[in-house]
């Protein structure tokens, strides 16, 4: 089984010269970018240790990306570790996934207690790269670990979920794109790469294009990421977009000053598709498929896929495009099923080749079940299938909720909060009408000073997609008549807030 | 006496990112405000386009590199 570092090597002896990345204003031909990736393999090499388990602190640089490659083609397990998270949170991902190196961008100072693990600071002089080989580069891996990669999704009881996604499953996720004529991606294809590399969704954006000998392009990290990615796809003429549909939201406002002609696929994926906003955007998009993608990091990326187009958007409900029919290897169930509205809608299990079992560590056991025999995992996810048996999201079970693609469970913001505060609080999700979320806090006896402190203090415990975006002083958190806290009264009131303002 | 833009301004940063310490240099960019990011931003955008009964262009929104860069381009449109 090859792995995906061992397939962009493939790559670039076919396509030396072809442009491999694009980062920090700068392309890197595949022949540069293998040289940067030998470099660090090098450098893992003449540790004299086998690591299982290699943690890559990410800052979105040609390094980050070059060693992901080389932890691949090493055979290691690689564990993102996002730049933007606050220390005690990283520190707890990287004790959780047992990391035995950490390598870092040597420009960047970093003060984890790593106990018997160490650091691994890289500096790549692009001058110096590129053109040698040794002989056996990349045709064995070193160690042999059947995960490929290992990452963390907000948790019910604070303690994030630790997804070990193995190679096996990888290669069934991306053996759907080889498999489906839908998809042709080729050598002069223009990816963008808009997700932190703790989100799934990298994983296709930066390793589908080095798969085709194609280039991939890193949007920025600071700045505002969508008008970034709004400048890249129109400057870089990208062909292959993957984004959130929150992008879309905040794009709308200028559609009309905007033509993507290039623009080959569209695709979505992390939250609810807007039927109406989509209509808007194929009028900038002339030459795209636009296709709807579904699938929880436990899937390993995508699992289901909705093609767009003019007869099939009528498919959708309340205004939401369906997240269609699942890939070849998935298997999925639909469990406690009610009727609604003349729908049957219950909660979707997943299983087959790209689907985990159990997490790390086997905690959460209860989001697997048993059927037939076979350990599903339960999404979460409420959906119904319609007459083309495509599947339709009607929202989720519990309290997680998606903000930018990232999926939050309340309950980790409401740990956080009970560090810092005794008073009584009540969390609401708020979606405006460009169908925009956030978070909001609500929290009595509060004065502004205080919200100011929690919120800083939330800073440091939190990463930033987390923190509510306001802290919001209440006389009294409203109650509805089972005495639980009314959440309508407080987005009514929430509005009323932002009406006088 | 009334406010001048950049004092225009603050007053908006302030009430939209909810600190009244913020003061604005022309230098100042969104690392400098915690809360000013892609959300909040567009909602600046917005914001300031209703105060001042102007429409920034997308080409306009994407080159704005400070508040220096802001300020210049709200002064050019209040004159056009």
């Amino acid at each position: 089984m090859k792995t995906v570092g061992q397939e962009f090597i493939e790559q670039a002896m076919v396509y030396p010269t072809n442009n491999a990345l694009f980062v920090d204003d700068k392309y890197y031909t595949y022949s540069e970018l293998l040289g940067c990736v030998q470099g660090v393999y090098q450098l893992i090499r003449a540790q004299g240790v086998d690591y299982n388990r290699i943690g890559i602190f990410c800052t979105n640089d040609l390094i980050t990306y070059a060693s992901i490659l080389a932890v691949s083609i090493y055979g290691a397990t690689y564990v993102p570790l996002n730049s933007s998270f606050p220390s005690d949170k990283n520190q707890d991902l990287i004790n959780a996934s047992e990391i035995e190196l950490l390598i870092h961008n040597d420009a960047v100072d970093l003060s984890f207690d790593l106990s018997n693990a160490s650091f691994l600071p890289v500096n790549i002089d692009i001058n110096h790269v590129g053109g040698f080989l040794d002989d056996n580069f990349g045709l064995d891996e070193v160690v042999n670990q059947q995960i490929a990669y290992i990452l963390f999704t907000s948790g019910t009881t604070g303690i994030p979920k630790a997804v070990a996604i193995t190679k096996e499953n990888l290669n069934s996720f991306f053996d759907f794109f080889e498999e489906n004529s839908a998809f042709q991606f080729n050598e002069k294809d223009r990816f963008i790469q808009a997700f932190e590399l703790t989100f799934d969704v990298s994983v296709f954006s930066f390793f589908m294009p080095l798969k085709k000998g194609a280039c991939c392009y890193i949007v920025p990290q600071h700045g505002f990421r969508f008008l970034e990615i709004l400048k890249m796809l129109k400057e870089k003429k990208i062909t292959v977009a993957t984004m959130v549909p929150t992008f879309l939201s905040f794009a709308q406002k200028y559609f009309n000053q905007l033509q993507l002609p290039d623009l080959k696929y569209s695709l979505f994926i992390g939250d609810k598709l807007s039927k109406k906003l989509t209509e808007k955007w194929e009028q900038v998009i002339p030459h795209a498929r636009i296709i709807n993608f579904y699938g929880p990091t436990e899937a390993t990326v995508m699992c289901s896929f909705f093609v767009w187009d003019e007869f099939s958007k009528n498919q959708s409900l309340n205004d939401v495009v369906p997240i269609g029919d699942f890939f070849n290897e998935v298997v999925f169930e639909i469990i406690n099923p009610t009727q609604e509205n003349g729908l049957v809608i219950g909660e979707l299990c997943l299983f087959g080749n790209q689907v985990i079992s159990k997490y790390l560590n086997d905690s959460y056991q209860h989001k697997f079940i048993e059927i037939e025999n076979k350990r599903f995992y339960r999404t979460g996810d409420l959906v119904s299938i319609n007459d083309y048996g495509n599947l339709n999201f009607h929202g989720r079970i519990d309290s997680q909720v998606k903000i930018n693609g990232f999926r939050v469970e309340l309950n980790e913001i409401e740990e956080a909060i009970l560090q810092f505060s005794n008073e009584r609080f009540a969390l609401i999700c708020f979606e405006n009408e460009e169908g925009v979320k956030k978070i909001i806090l609500f929290i009595e006896r509060f004065s502004d000073n205080e919200c100011a402190y929690l919120h800083n203090e939330l800073r440091t415990v939190l990463p930033e997609y987390m923190i509510p975006s306001e802290i919001i002083p209440i006389q009294n958190i409203p109650l509805n008549s089972n005495s639980k806290i009314d959440l309508v009264s407080l987005k009514n009131i929430y509005q009323e807030l932002n009406k006088k303002n | 006496m009334g406010l001048d833009l950049k004092g225009e301004l603050e007053l908006i940063f302030r009430r939209l990112f909810k600190d009244e310490k913020i003061i604005l240099s022309d230098e100042t960019t969104a690392s400098d405000i915690s809360r000013w990011d892609s959300l909040s931003h567009l909602e600046l955008i917005t914001t300031i386009e209703n105060k001042f009964n102007i429409l920034f262009s997308l080409e306009e929104v994407i080159s704005f590199k400070n508040v220096g860069a802001l300020l210049s381009c709200i002064e050019k449109k209040i004159n056009e």
